[in-house]
């Protein structure tokens, strides 16, 4: 026949057979909650010989190095899961789950989230997490469940949608060589800053959020202003008093306040070439792995303000299409045992909190969890319970992120 | 075969290979942003066009990403044009500066901006070596070239890489149609740098402009240089696109959209400005 | 040639290496260092912990892998798809010329981010969410656009007569392509092939928003290694990236090179 008719024929049996493709029907896996109700073998069994796509954030290479090269063989070998982490976390994970949502798309490419917060209350209120589930891991009857930094995130009940996985609190990172007397109060801070101009700023990512939120604890009488639920009035008076504060602090900051590092890697660079002289991070060690790493000198500290920071949990979730989702309970569960919880915890690989409650476990473990925080250039224990302070609503979160950007950037 | 049937063949499969293969994506792409400046998809609200022009962050926006690729095609452009003047012969000398020129055109955007940050930041290595040299006592004291209002930084690293490419083809337009035209124009009496006033720059721009409008609608959508080096105030168009796109409240995806619509319809001009350019050639 | 021009022409050369070079220079120098605060203008001690990282960290060698499996799947699909549509375009009326080259313009001139997020929805539709069939998908785009002008551009120009006097003196169809039209092909596919491997190779925009995070490419490690403070690794994988994409057009060139002179 004609080559011309040809060709098109050819196009068109191309089309039908690509939409044929996409309209083929796949049974889907079994969700999380299902899985939930069947006894912990079968989970385990249904677990081997899949894929699990961990979407984390990416953005600190002692946790990649962690999971990558310390849990990923263990699953391997131990359960024969495979695990793949890629990058996501935040408002970018909330938006790639409601577009596959929108699309239909029965299995997503994630079996398992590390989120906290205020995306965790995003995922619950647009049904795009499973659940419940993480009641019924074997290893879950060691988390410290009476902690209320555990037991409620960001005054949300997690309800057995996520699983705990660690803790952090919030503390400031200086150079003790250069600043061998830093401020340790808001208003030292504050003293600080206008001593010496254009030595501070914070970034846009959670870690910049969660400091201007201890800011507000301290400038407002404390958390227990804003707890129990979001309450606009209090919070826009809140906001006010915060906002009035950033305002008076603005010509002393860094670039005199009209440019703010995107993310926290942007502000330690910023600290480690002497631009500024101070960083912070969610996570209170951070100065010690960061400084292991050759990322900010060697000679950095981290202290916790005595009016406060911030101590939170982190958590694994479980996506509404997982392609597996129960090799993403068997990871989880792997990761709340004794022996992740604490090759987390070294100094020389993450230092992140234990979600454990120590009591339960034996003493052997104990004593194990005990000689790893006595490095003596982390933040005692001690100080950082009593100046811990928890989270509130993730309405406060949204609302202060968004008029931040709208008002202040 | 008959004329018409031909003349069918011919106008019948390029069209429908070009609506395959060019016409769906790009419908596919446009149309699922014009469904969600309608909030129809994206979990959106419908945007609003009227609140999207008022806002003032979004005509800064714009006006830093217009400002950026103005700034980067322009200088690119005048490098370009200078270079293929200065460096039109075939000596040796020539053909290394030509040579060198080029070098950064395959470079992917992204190793350049990694490595205008590393040079042009104020603890960059130009920051260091002025130290050392007790030209300046701390970071501070270097001008702000990355994450700064004037996004020198970007305007450099576009410049950079957008400078090789321009002159590639000024370099073609050159050969191709230069040399007759200049010899006649230096035959009548033309001074070189009349030759060049009257002749060769009114050539060159005519036959480049569809090229520059290629960079700066490139320029113009490019995400990486500004996730580097771009400030944060004002958010360079794409940024802000995105920021808002994937925001917690419906409304700002939708208005993400709408943005992205505007965008879209510069690009389109764009390109119609570039075919009606390029005329017939 | 006066003295001052010469002057001004040797100072240019000399401005250019080192605007040229000096990014070039920096990568190298910051792959290699460690702990390089300011105000050392040269690192400490040498440490090649970054390259060894880029070369033997699984993770890093499979978005190295990925970046260059779609990098040649691009290249070839493109220029395939490109040619028939280029060269029946440019044969066909004035017309249907300029509306392939508009439409082919436009598909590179689209923003990403306004493109991406249709891509990612029709990937996502297909099935394709998050993998590398998908993220190929998308680098199609743009790479049809530019090979689809750069063929039109090559058939616009074309010397039909060629084929003609070909045809009258008995080739057949394949005999025409085999004889005639690939060998003066030779130095455009071999062109064409490097700019959509290049176009692929570089992409970022679509990467990130059609595949999800999911797919890692090695400029998406590049920004990666850059957001999470690691600079020496985000410079070698710069280098990396920047390495390989100058022999693909260096390769191309003298391709192009020796193919004139047998043309010739």
């Amino acid at each position: 026949m004609p080559s011309d008719v040809r060709r098109r024929g050819v196009l068109a049996a191309l089309l039908i057979a690509a939409v044929a493709g996409g309209c083929t029907a796949v049974p889907a896996p079994p969700t999380a909650a299902e899985l939930a109700r069947m006894p912990w073998d079968s989970v385990v069994a249904r677990a081997r010989g899949t894929t699990v796509v961990w979407r984390m954030w990416r953005g600190d290479p002692s946790i990649n190095a962690f999971v990558d090269a310390w849990v990923a063989p263990r699953v391997l070998k131990e359960f024969g899961v495979t695990l793949r982490a890629v990058s996501g976390q935040g408002n970018e994970l909330v938006d790639q789950l409601t577009v596959e949502k929108e699309a239909g798309a029965r299995t997503g490419t994630a079996s398992l989230l590390w989120i906290n917060g205020e995306t965790f209350s995003a995922l619950r209120t647009r049904e795009l997490i499973a659940g419940p589930w993480s009641q019924v891991l074997p290893s879950a009857v060691a988390v410290d469940s009476a902690s209320p930094i555990i037991s409620r995130d960001f005054e949300r009940d997690p309800a057995g949608y996520e699983s705990p996985w660690g803790t952090v609190q919030l503390a400031l990172i200086y150079d003790s060589a250069r600043t061998p007397a830093p401020p340790r109060t808001v208003a030292e801070l504050a003293q600080w800053i206008r001593a010496h101009p254009g030595r501070f700023t914070y970034d846009q990512s959670f870690s910049g959020i969660t400091m201007l939120k201890t800011w507000l604890y301290a400038l407002n009488g404390g958390a227990a202003t804003f707890a129990g639920g979001f309450d606009s009035t209090k919070y826009v008076a809140g906001r006010t008093r915060l906002f009035a504060f950033l305002d008076s602090l603005k010509p002393s900051l860094w670039r005199q306040g009209t440019q703010y590092p995107a993310d926290v890697a942007a502000l330690h660079r910023l600290f480690a070439n002497g631009e500024i002289d101070f960083t912070f991070s969610n996570n209170q060690n951070e100065a010690v792995t960061k400084a292991m790493q050759g990322i900010i000198p060697a000679t950095s500290r981290a202290l916790v303000f005595r009016d406060g920071t911030i101590a939170n949990a982190h958590y694994l979730g479980i996506p509404f299409n997982a392609p597996s989702a129960a090799g993403a309970m068997v990871v989880a569960n792997f990761l709340l045992s004794p022996e992740a919880q604490l090759e987390k915890q070294r100094p020389s690989v993450w230092a992140d909190g234990t979600v454990l409650r120590l009591g339960k476990l034996t003493p052997e473990w104990r004593l194990r969890f005990d000689s790893v925080v006595n490095d003596r250039r982390l933040v005692p224990p001690e100080s950082l319970r009593i100046y811990a302070r928890p989270e509130v609503a993730a309405q406060y979160h949204e609302r202060l992120q968004a008029d931040w950007r709208r008002m202040v950037r | 075969m008959n004329s018409s049937r031909a003349s069918g063949k011919r106008t019948a499969l390029p069209l429908l290979l070009a609506g395959a293969l060019l016409g769906v994506p790009i419908a596919a792409g446009v149309g699922y942003t014009v469904a969600g400046a309608l909030g129809l998809v994206g979990n959106a609200a419908p945007g609003g066009l009227l609140r999207v022009l008022d806002d003032a962050a979004v005509l800064r926006s714009a006006m830093l990403s217009l400002w950026i690729a103005a700034a980067g095609t322009g200088i690119a452009l005048v490098g370009a044009v200078s270079l293929a003047l200065l460096f039109a012969g075939h000596s040796r000398l020539d053909a290394i500066a030509r040579s060198t020129a080029a070098l950064p055109l395959p470079v992917p955007t992204v190793a350049a901006a990694v490595a205008v940050l590393l040079l042009l930041s104020q603890s960059g290595w130009f920051s260091r070596v002025a130290a050392q040299l007790h030209v300046i006592a701390r970071p501070a004291d270097f001008p702000a070239l990355v994450y700064d209002p004037i996004a020198v930084g970007v305007i450099a690293a576009v410049v950079w890489k957008e400078l090789p490419f321009l002159l590639l083809v000024a370099l073609s337009l050159q050969s191709l149609r230069g040399d007759a035209l200049t010899s006649a124009a230096r035959t009548l009496g033309a001074s070189p740098w009349q030759t060049v006033r009257l002749v060769t720059l009114p050539l060159l721009m005519r036959g480049m402009a569809p090229s520059i409008i290629a960079v700066f609608v490139f320029v113009l959508g490019s995400l990486e240089l500004p996730l580097v080096l771009a400030p944060s105030s004002p958010l360079a168009l794409p940024l802000l696109i995105q920021e808002r796109r994937q925001a917690l409240d419906a409304a700002s995806r939708g208005d993400a959209y709408v943005i992205a619509l505007l965008a879209t319809a510069l690009a389109l001009a764009a390109a119609v400005a570039h075919e009606w350019l390029r005329g017939d050639e | 040639m006066t003295r001052a021009t010469s002057a001004i022409r040797a100072a240019v050369v000399l401005l250019l290496l080192v605007v040229v070079l000096a990014p070039l220079g920096i990568l190298i120098v910051t792959s290699l260092s460690r702990a390089w605060f300011y105000p050392a203008v040269l690192p400490a001690a040498l440490d090649h912990s970054a390259w060894s990282d880029l070369i033997f960290d699984p993770a890093h060698r499979a978005a190295l892998l990925n970046s260059l499996v779609l990098g040649a799947t691009t290249a070839v699909v493109a220029t395939t798809l490109a040619l028939p549509l280029g060269r029946s375009a440019a044969l066909s009326t004035r017309l249907v010329r300029r509306s392939v080259a508009l439409l082919a313009f436009t598909a590179v001139a689209l923003p990403p981010v306004a493109l991406g997020a249709g891509l990612q929805l029709t990937v996502l539709t297909l099935g394709l969410g998050g993998t590398i069939t998908g993220v190929f998908l998308s680098h199609l785009v743009p790479a049809l656009g530019y090979l689809t002008l750069v063929f039109l551009g090559v058939f616009t120009r074309w010397d039909l007569r060629l084929e003609e006097t070909a045809a009258t003196l008995g080739a057949t169809g394949v005999a025409r392509w085999r004889l005639v039209l690939l060998p003066l092909l030779r130095r455009p596919i071999v062109e064409a092939l490097a700019l959509g491997f290049l176009v692929s190779w570089a992409q970022v925009a679509l990467t990130l928003l059609v595949g999800g995070g999911a797919v890692r490419t090695l400029p998406l490690d590049v920004l990666a290694m850059l957001q999470s403070g690691q600079d020496q690794r985000a410079a070698a994988g710069a280098l990396a990236l920047a390495i390989p994409a100058l022999v693909v057009l260096g390769a191309s060139r003298v391709a192009a090179r020796q193919t004139a002179a047998v043309v010739a």
